[in-house]
């Protein structure tokens, strides 16, 4: 769906992009991670064609940005972190326009102009003129402006910024269900942990480069991660854990332990079973989610040994 | 057939039954009371004018701000990516703004022409006016459309850096309606136009005139879009836009200095005079970081020729034909003197040290466009071109260094040699300064 090769961009006196390459299958939701001034936010302008790269190219859906960004604008929709609503114009009318100025059939442009409304969750607001809408409906009304044409990329940078748990909640249920219908999409945002909740891949960049592009869940992550807590400490623990062959040890000390096992209830009975009857005075054994946070700083601390050495 | 939707938009945002409704209300009482104010028998007259005047002002004035204030709003909201982001060509988003935004002027301007001819056709008794009602009706949208193109132009033109707000609708609107001003002035010249030799009755001159530089400056606008749309194109309008103004400029030499001057000479400063102004200009206006400047140079150096050409700043486009029709004039024997200001310390065969102190100014504003703090670079570059041009030199002449002010002015000097050399010279150092910091900003962004 998506495939950028050799990219490079640069602002006077920095080098926001440098060769960076990757490419993205289709129905992938794709978490773009990095530090402030990592170039998410240009990587995503790049690939929208609302930038022209140095060097390299974005191919969409197969066509050049570079060479047909009017071709790839329908097949593609973006919302800008620093996004501008019509601000006199009623929800409906915003609606229209996005989905008249996308040259959708007009005869369909009343009922995409409902659907999107209905997708997002304003067509109880319809007649509310853009300005008077909260932060979260004005974010869900520029979504809706970026999905109306049904596009098969949707670009978001920092969708969730400034929303509150309810509607980051809702962000998340309408990404899971564009995806759903078969879009890609493209997240970049500092939470990770409201990334994790539906993002499929994850590209890592740092100081303009991709540290590492992979998916949310990798085959390693087949095994889930459980914290296993003593009441009081034990020496024994680590001895004990690495007997067991079913398992990997993690990190451990005297009193706690996190491991890696497979995701079967029976192998985790086991391995519960087996420390109780070694004595050990286990007062929880929790399964912990393996999040993008870990999976994140991992690379970045990986990296960052790499640069020492 | 499709309503072109950013027309459609505009006409959302400007029109409604309160503004249909009230908008000729106001107008016709304000014509009323003209027809009431004026002398006896002069009523419908007068009304009339006003009429016309008011026309002028909604279509022209009001236009023009409208059109500024569509465009900067866009900027200031940011809504602009979003339109970039569309699905629109240029031209439709051109055509769609230029009249969508316009819309209200046009509906006030088309009532007040209405009670306008209305008066005209009704007031048999009235002297004819000395510009011929079907002239005026046709130079007023003409300017309109001519000054709302220019404006909107101007608003994307912009640098990027500088401010987009309000008070910049007041300030572009002004450009747009002082670009206007000298084919206005056409219209009340009794005198006949002579053009490439032959007479032209004035009101008709200016109002073809009128209507031909709108086409270019609509043309100008549609171009701009490509650029803002990141839709690659090749500067060939900007080429043909110089010729056009060439050969129509050139016609007033031909026409004023009838025997002296042949159809190639008045070519040749007409062209000379017009890329020199259009290429001087756009260095100003264009984009011209460290970037663009690499950029070009990486497709030149991959053989990408056409993307060269695409990547190419307008100014880059028409120096070559500065320095190609000031080598002829230069070369000219008899040389024909430049008009205006000019001719007093230069003729024709100093055009050529003409075109290269333009390129050194142009050095001198990308050197200081190369800065990796670049701030106010234009203020920045005129207060060193005013120390250049003025300041230094006045004060030479004052304290009787004439050689050092011949230096800074070699044109003065009245040696041809002399002041290629020095002109020369002053291109080749400006010329290293601002590469050698071109390469500096480069090697600390670690590019080859």
């Amino acid at each position: 769906m998506v495939l950028v090769e050799h990219l490079s961009f640069e602002y006077p006196g920095r080098r926001a992009l440098d060769d960076v390459s990757f490419g993205i299958e289709p129905g992938n939701i794709t978490a773009l991670v990095g530090p402030n001034g990592a170039g998410k936010s240009t990587l995503l302008r790049c690939m929208a064609g609302l930038e022209r790269p140095l060097e390299g190219r974005v191919l969409i859906d197969g066509l050049d940005v570079g060479e047909q960004p009017r071709e790839v604008h329908r097949r593609i929709g973006y919302l800008s972190d620093f996004f501008g609503l019509y601000e006199s114009m009623t929800v409906r009318q915003c609606l229209f326009y996005a989905a008249d100025s996308q040259l959708v059939e007009e005869s369909q442009l009343g009922e995409r102009v409902y659907q999107t409304a209905l997708d997002v969750g304003l067509s109880d607001r319809m007649d509310a003129r853009a300005r008077e809408l909260s932060r979260g409906m004005r974010q869900r009304l520029a979504i809706g402006q970026a999905i109306i044409h049904s596009p098969k990329l949707l670009l978001l940078d920092e969708p969730a910024s400034g929303l509150d748990p309810e509607a980051r909640h809702s962000l998340s249920e309408l990404l899971k269900a564009l995806r759903a219908r078969g879009m890609t999409l493209m997240v970049s945002s500092h939470i990770l942990a409201e990334l994790e909740e539906y993002c499929t891949d994850m590209l890592i960049l740092r100081e303009g480069r991709v540290m590492e592009h992979r998916p949310a869940v990798d085959a390693e992550h087949a095994q889930t991660r459980v914290r296993i807590s003593l009441s009081r400490p034990d020496p024994a623990l680590r001895a004990q854990l690495e007997g067991m062959a079913s398992l990997r040890v993690i990190e451990t000390d005297a009193s706690t332990a996190l491991i890696a096992i497979d995701r079967d209830p029976h192998a985790m009975e086991e391995v519960l079973k087996r420390l109780v009857e070694g004595r050990l005075p286990v007062c929880s054994f929790a399964e912990e989610q393996s999040n993008l946070q870990d999976a994140y700083m991992a690379t970045v601390r990986a990296a960052d040994g790499r640069g020492r050495a | 057939m499709r309503l072109n939707p950013e027309f459609r938009r505009n006409l959302t945002l400007e029109i409604n039954l309160h503004r249909l409704v009230a908008l000729p209300i106001v107008l016709f009482l304000a014509c009323s009371l003209a027809y009431i104010l004026a002398h006896e028998g002069g009523g419908l007259n007068v009304a009339g004018w006003t009429a016309f005047w008011l026309f002028a002002a909604c279509a022209i004035v009001g236009g023009t701000q409208l059109a500024c204030a569509s465009m900067l709003d866009e900027m200031r909201e940011k809504t602009w990516d979003s339109q970039r982001l569309s699905a629109l060509s240029p031209w439709t988003l051109a055509w769609g703004k230029l009249f969508g935004s316009t819309v209200l002027a046009w509906y006030g301007g088309a009532v007040c022409l209405l009670i306008f001819v209305v008066s005209r056709l009704v007031d048999f008794n009235g002297s004819p006016p000395e510009i011929p009602v079907i002239v005026l009706c046709l130079a007023v949208p003409g300017a309109a459309v001519l000054m709302h193109a220019v404006g909107m132009l101007a608003c994307l033109l912009i640098p990027r850096s500088g401010q987009r707000n309000t008070s910049n609708v007041i300030a572009l609107s002004l450009f747009a309606l002082f670009a206007g001003w000298p084919l206005g002035t056409g219209l009340m010249n009794h005198n006949p136009v002579f053009w490439w030799g032959v007479s032209w009755n004035a009101p008709w001159f200016s109002v073809i005139s009128c209507w031909l530089f709108a086409a270019w400056a609509v043309t100008g606008l549609y171009r701009r879009l490509f650029v803002e749309l990141q839709v690659r194109t090749v500067p060939v309008v900007w080429i043909g836009w110089a010729a056009f103004l060439s050969i129509y400029l050139a016609g007033f030499a031909v026409g004023q200095f009838g025997s002296g001057m042949t159809a190639g000479a008045a070519l040749a400063s007409g062209g000379f005079v017009v890329t020199l102004c259009m290429t001087y200009v756009s260095a100003w206006v264009e984009k011209r970081d460290a970037i663009t400047v690499r950029r070009l140079l990486l497709r030149y150096r991959n053989g990408e020729w056409r993307r060269t050409l695409e990547e190419m700043p307008c100014w880059l486009a028409t120096a070559p034909l500065v320095l190609l029709f000031s080598l002829y004039l230069s070369m000219r024997s008899g040389g024909l003197s430049l008009p205006g200001m000019m001719a007093e310390h230069m003729t024709s065969a100093m055009a050529l040290v003409a075109a290269l102190m333009a390129l050194r100014d142009i050095a001198l504003l990308h050197y200081f466009s190369f800065s990796r703090n670049a701030r106010n670079v234009e203020m920045t570059a005129i207060i060193y071109l005013l120390v250049l041009y003025w300041i230094l030199p006045a004060i030479c002449s004052a304290v009787g260094l004439e050689m050092v002010s011949h230096l800074l002015l070699p044109y003065q000097s009245g040696s041809l040699t002399f002041a290629l050399v020095v002109s020369i010279t002053q291109l080749g150092i400006v010329g290293w300064m601002a590469h050698r910091r071109w390469r500096e900003h480069i090697s600390a962004v670690g590019g080859a």
